[in-house]
């Protein structure tokens, strides 16, 4: 259980003056407004919320959802590179070991 | 993972989730958990990073996510604070419904992506083989999953930290000790992790 909705809204509140029933204004305050403010309120709203990491809500917030929000595109997807395959990897650290084990024989 | 992915995942797909409160993702918000996650990996240098896995098509010119998956990119290992490893902060998988009730874009029941929470993990153990951390890989089992998730980790070749470990310095010794529901891959284990995917590259 992550940290709930609940004390989200009340960071924003806190440190954003955003009215804590209104969801749509707390995500746009975390979208928009938190990394815009000083590296020590950021820390401490990090602090606030992790010491509720797993925490039940104190009260229920009504979720608001998109209305009919679009498929993204594929322009709006761009792939990642396809990953070195397991077996890659392991010939990758068997001959760094190799290596490092000749390089400690000659000297 | 961009911003029109997480939108349309809260839009489409969370409302689906949200009807089942048994599942470990009931009541999630990745409005908030993206730039929240992007912002504390900034401010603590842990280089976070989002992916999206779904169904590309190109004739249609649509993405349709299946999975997302929030990590951090440098935290210290579970089972040797001197290494750095990924950190899975959230992961989440599309139910059934979600992906045959897209409006004007529905997936056929036989074209369903499987394993996506397998996939997801697998990404998770990709990030970390690439970025040099050599497979290691930790999470947090959420409380709300209950045994069946630790089980299932376990399953996926990942190790239980006892709860009476202590965790690697940082906000979450304090704030979040181990309670025996912290999971991690060992390098070894992470490679044979990887290896079972091998053949849908």
């Amino acid at each position: 259980m992550p940290t709930p909705t609940t004390a989200f809204a009340d960071a924003a509140a806190k440190y954003g003056e955003v009215d804590p029933e209104d969801i749509e204004a707390v995500q746009k305050w975390f979208t928009e407004e938190l990394p815009t403010l000083p590296v020590d309120i950021i820390e401490q709203v990090i602090r606030d919320l992790l010491a509720q990491d797993g925490a039940a809500a104190e009260r229920e917030i009504i979720p608001v959802y998109p209305e009919r929000a679009p498929l993204p595109s594929l322009k709006l997807s761009p792939p990642v590179a396809l990953p070195l395959l397991a077996e890659d990897w392991k010939r990758l650290l068997q001959r760094l070991a190799a290596r490092l084990t000749r390089r400690g024989e000659n000297q | 993972m961009t911003f029109a992915h997480v939108t349309w995942w809260h839009s489409h797909v969370q409302p689906i989730i949200d009807r089942d409160p048994s599942r470990a993702d009931y009541g999630w918000n990745w409005l908030l958990y993206v730039p929240f996650a992007e912002v504390t990996g900034r401010v603590l240098i842990r280089k976070p990073v989002g992916y999206t896995i779904g169904l590309s098509d190109p004739e249609r010119d649509r993405f349709v996510p299946c999975a997302l998956v929030q990590l951090l990119g440098r935290v210290p290992a579970l089972d040797d604070h001197d290494r750095e490893s990924v950190f899975v902060w959230f992961l989440s998988t599309a139910p059934d419904e979600a992906l045959t009730t897209i409006e004007d874009h529905p997936i056929p029941v036989d074209r369903i992506p499987r394993r996506l929470g397998t996939i997801a993990l697998d990404v998770a153990v990709t990030h970390s083989l690439n970025e040099r951390r050599l497979g290691r890989t930790a999470l947090y089992a959420d409380e709300r999953g209950g045994e069946v998730l630790l089980q299932w980790y376990h399953r996926r070749g990942m190790r239980v930290l006892p709860d009476e470990a202590k965790l690697p310095p940082g906000p979450r010794r304090l704030l979040k000790p181990s309670d025996g529901r912290y999971c991690y891959y060992t390098v070894p284990a992470a490679i044979e992790a990887s290896k079972e995917l091998d053949s849908l590259r």
